[in-house]
Formats: C-alpha cells, structure tokens, sequence
C-alpha cells in the first residue's frame, strides 16, 4: 500500500459523523421496533394464534363490559331536519381563526371574513401552532407556506409523504409519514429523519408542550408515544382491537380520503382512526371505540363504545381539553355527540347521510360539522342550552371555483387560531 | 457493571457473524442487536463518506439494517454478512447522491422556527470538499477500498463491476485526492 493510500485510511479512519452514539441509539430502537413488529424475525404460528386468541377474549370482555352494558341506555334518537335555510355561500366565520380545507385544487386558507385564499397544488395541509404557517404535502414533496401562499422551504423524499403534523406551542418540530415511515423535521426543513418505521397511516399526534412528545400508531394497531428528540419510548399499548370487524383492518374515514388517494399503498390501513392528545391524555378514536389513555403510562383512564349496529367515524376534543365531539353513523343517519368531561352524552344534530370530522373554533365555542351528503357546512355553538346554528350550502362548489363539474366536497384541516 | 472485556471474550460478543445471523433467524434480539452494533458505526460512516449529509448517512444505515433484518430470514448463511450489509448501504448511498443531484431539497429561505442543531462534521474541510468532488460511484469505491478494506476484486462483486471499472476508479479518486491528502499530511 503506498503512502498515499495509507494516508487516506488513516484519514477515513477518523471521521465521526456527529453525534454517533446518539443517532446509533435512535436507529438501534427504530431497527428493534421493526423486530418488535415481527419483521425480524420468523413469524411463528403459536404465538400469533394466542395473540388472535387474546385479542378474542378482549373483545368478549369488551361487549360483556359495564362500559359497553351502559351502552344501551344510550340517548334516544333525535332526527333533526337538517338546514333548510343554509346560506348559499360562505359570508364569514362565526368565531375568530382561519380555516385550512383541502380541496380538489389544493388547501384553501378561508380568513374569518370569508374570503378564502389557495396555497398551491397540495394534497393535504395543517396549520402550525400559531397559524404562522402551514404545512402542506402533496406525492414526494412537503413544504411549509405562508397563509398568503409563499414556500418558505421544501423537503423531498423518495416516497409519497403525507400527514404532516406541526407541534405546538413552540413549533420546533414536524412529524410526518413517507410510506410506513414517520419522520421529523425540524420548523425550518433541516434535520430531516425517520424516527420510527411500521407506522400506521394515522396521522401523528403531538403532545402540547416543551418536551417534543409525540404519539403514532403502528402497522399492528399499537399507540406509541415517544420523545421524538432522544427517542426513549414513553408508552406503547397492547394492539388496539378491531371490535366492530375482527381481522377486519380497512376503516375507511372520510377525514382520511385525502391521505388515502396519495399515500404508500405499502403503508396499511389501522383500526385507530386518530390520535388527539387532550388534558393528560391520548383519545384514541376507533370506529369501535373511544378511549382516554393517560399520558403516563398509557393505561386506560375510560372507554366508550357505540351502541350496536354504529360506528364512530371521527372525534373531535374541544380545545378547552374537557369537550368531545363524536361522530357516529347507524345505518343511514349520522349523529353528533357532545361528550361532557363527566362523560354524559348529548346529541347535537342527527341527520341523514354521512358527517366528516367536525373541528372546534379556537375558543371552544363554535363547533364546524361537515355534512358531507348534504354538500353544507353546519357551525353550532354547542354551549348554548338549544344549539344556536348557522348553515352554508353549495360547499364544494365553493371551493372549486370555475370548474363546478369537478367540485368534490373538501376536508377542513384545522381551525387556527386566535391571536 | 456489567459487560466487562474478559466477559465479552467468552460471551456472543465473539460469535462470528454467522453464529449470530443463525441465531438471528431462530428468533434471538440479542443476535440482531449483537450484529447492529457490530456493524452500525461503520455503515454510519461509509453512508456519510458518499452522501456528505449526517441526516442522509442516518437514514441510509438505518434503511439497510431494516433491510436486511427484513431479509435476515431468506439470507443464506453460506453466504458472509459484512459484504451483504455494506452493500446494501453503498448502493442506497450512491442512489441517494444521484437522486439529490436532481431533487430540489430545501427552499429559498428558512422559516423563522428554529431548527435542529446540525449534526457536527469531523471530517477533515480539505479531505471532505476533495470527496465532494468525486461523483457517487468515485466515492463508494473509495470508501469500500480505504474505509471499509474490501479489495478491489470483492468491491468488483459487490456492485456488480468489471474489476477493471473498480482499478480505474479508485486510482482515479485516489489521484483526485491527492493534493488535500498532501495538506493532511503538512
């Protein structure tokens, strides 16, 4: 070897890439979660039969529960007529904050006076925790704008990206999926990297707060919540069951459309449809079931489950942390609950044909429910003692100007924020 | 304390690689994560050599280890480990650099949220922008060759090369990084 050479193996021999012992932790949990998963390792048929079996006698406690006993003393129906007299376009918001609605066109910004403004040729948006910004993806590209459409910055990926989730309050960080991968960037677009892989397509759920906690759900249906900066998993639950369908893993939710037309194929459906953190907890929201994980340790705190023959199809926690909006659809007629921190349930509106996620005004007082089938948004103040109501019709044509015949009714993101 | 040298000598720390992709396959974590520690640093590092970015080179060895413990079950073990892993690792690394050559990657300006700390570059500025000069391919082979101690006849097996395609690159980013070993060596 000539001196040359040696020189040079001398000299690569001395590189150190960072913080190694570090970025060799985080990659030792993301490749032992992986075998956790059972990619590592010989699938072996005992094992997953007793697992079958466990998630079996789960779902016989489940039904024989008190919480699902309680069930059937459910409130009664209260079919009401829908809007008959919804306004024909979208004059202005009812509370203070924008909108985010994803569109056939891309994320609309709609400004509390009602004039609407389009970020650019994206499929999904989410706003950051101050509505400062937006994040915004669309095939392999996520980028964050400005509410007036300005890129601040991009980041490429080699797969299809979606999901993305800004935490708050110090906006530090963004999670997002590229295929069953989740991964964070940073509020900037720098130090982009997967922190965890086998992830479910739910979107990640950030824990308000200083210490960059976030929770995600894997291919198995498990929760995770996790430090995103160190890695060091806080808590990781048993599969969630699929109550309603067992073995049964594809829940198709309207709020999740968008996400679904553009992301992995490899990335597999999940019996959790969302992850919220609120007050101490995680809700996790299945079409099955509703249930308060605490933050801790992720134990139950409380469970609820619809009556027979629904299914929840989204959930929504008031920003005072206490209130729960929960949409559930038996048979043809959908219904919104209000889950009061004692957990007592009120129906809000029933109506025929289906209702997306509804979203929270960013003082808790106005309750936005997309009624999909009836093309109308409906605001309620679910304060009042009879729910003070305010209807526009005409949504998706709304949002897909010059080009009615290619209207599809959008998906509102987020409602942000007050300043 | 635990894990001391003279128990590391008689423990699975000594395991050969096959020893521990054999136990690997019967199911054992603790052959996974023996392997993964084995060979992390230096697929950490030769994924940084080509791709010149700390959070490309993470990713890259992370990707090939979920790789190959995705495959660990099909992997013949006639077969050696280290030349399987390490080419998984170079052939994403090298994929990586061309496909960031036609990728816009980051935007004009940085938002006003603050970022990660960046990950801290040790490696010599004259060595590293002499790297930075050679394309992909100059890089792997280099890495392979000086890094990572394969021969120019193994390195010719691992990407699928003409040894003579392997000679001419290396002397070629040999010659290429000739003047910045130089300043290392003043």
């Amino acid at each position: 070897m000539s001196d040359r050479e040696r020189l040079l193996r001398e000299s690569l021999d001395r590189v150190r890439v960072g913080d190694e012992a570090a970025a060799e932790e985080r990659a030792w949990r993301i490749v032992a979660a992986a075998g956790a998963a059972g990619v590592a390792r010989p699938r072996r048929r005992g094992r997953r039969r007793a697992v079958q079996l466990a998630l079996a006698l789960g779902l016989i406690a489940l039904v024989v529960s008190p919480a699902g006993a309680s069930v059937r003393g459910w409130v009664a129906d209260r079919i009401e007529p829908g809007a008959p007299h919804a306004r024909p376009f979208l004059a202005s918001l009812p509370g203070d904050g924008s909108l985010l609605v994803d569109s056939v066109q891309g994320p609309w910004v709609v400004h509390p006076d009602g004039s609407k403004r389009l970020l650019g040729d994206y499929a999904e948006s989410s706003w950051s925790p101050h509505g400062l910004y937006a994040v915004v993806s669309s095939g392999h590209e996520l980028a964050a704008v400005e509410p007036g459409g300005k890129v601040r910055w991009t980041v490429t990926r080699p797969g299809q990206v979606g999901l993305a989730r800004w935490n708050g309050p110090d906006g530090f960080r963004i999670a997002y999926l590229e295929g069953d991968d989740l991964r964070v960037v940073a509020g900037d677009g720098s130090g982009d990297r997967r922190i965890a892989a086998g992830v479910a397509r739910v979107a990640p759920a950030w824990r308000a707060g200083p210490d960059h906690e976030l929770a995600y759900v894997t291919e198995g249906g498990a929760v995770v919540a996790m430090d995103a900066d160190t890695g060091r998993k806080v808590f990781a639950t048993p599969a969630m069951p699929s109550g309603a369908r067992p073995g049964h893993r594809s829940v198709p939710g309207p709020s999740r459309a968008v996400a679904a037309d553009h992301l992995s194929a490899t990335a597999r459906r999940s019996v959790v449809l969302s992850l919220q953190w609120m007050g101490g907890g995680l809700l996790v929201t299945g079409p099955d079931r509703l249930q308060m994980l605490l933050g801790a340790k992720g134990r139950p705190l409380w469970t609820w489950t619809p009556p027979p023959g629904s299914r929840i199809v989204a959930a929504s926690a008031a920003p005072d942390g206490g209130r729960v909006a929960v949409v559930v659809r038996a048979g043809r007629t959908s219904r919104v609950l209000l889950r009061s921190p004692a957990g007592a349930n009120r129906v809000l509106f029933a109506g025929p044909g289906s209702f997306a996620a509804p979203r929270w005004s960013p003082d808790g007082r106005w309750l936005l429910i997309p009624w999909r089938s009836a093309d109308q948004w409906l605001f309620l103040q679910p304060g009042s003692g009879t729910a003070k109501l305010h209807a526009v019709a005409r949504v998706a044509q709304q949002f897909s100007p010059g080009d009615p015949s290619a209207a599809r009714f959008p998906s509102v993101t987020g409602w942000c924020c007050t300043r | 304390m635990s894990g001391s040298g003279d128990e590391a000598t008689a423990g699975p720390e000594s395991q050969s690689d096959a020893a521990l992709v054999r136990a690997a396959q019967r199911g054992s974590e603790e052959a996974v994560e023996l392997l993964f520690r084995r060979h992390w640093r230096h697929a950490h590092r030769a994924a940084y050599l080509i791709v010149r970015d700390a959070d490309a080179a993470e990713d890259i060895a992370q990707e090939a280890f979920l790789a190959a413990t995705r495959a660990l079950d099909r992997f013949d073990r006639r077969r050696p480990f280290r030349p399987w892993l390490h080419r998984i690792v170079v052939n994403r690394a090298i994929d990586h650099a061309r496909a960031r050559a036609l990728r816009r990657e980051v935007g004009e300006e940085a938002a006003g949220e603050p970022a990660a700390p960046d990950a801290e570059d040790r490696l010599d500025p004259e060595l590293s922008a002499a790297l930075g000069e050679l394309d992909p391919e100059q890089r792997a082979a280099v890495v392979l060759r000086y890094l990572l101690d394969y021969t120019p006849g193994e390195i010719a097996r691992m990407l699928k090369l003409p040894r003579g395609t392997v000679n001419s690159r290396l002397r070629r980013g040999l010659d290429r990084l000739a003047d910045s070993l130089e300043g290392v060596l003043r």
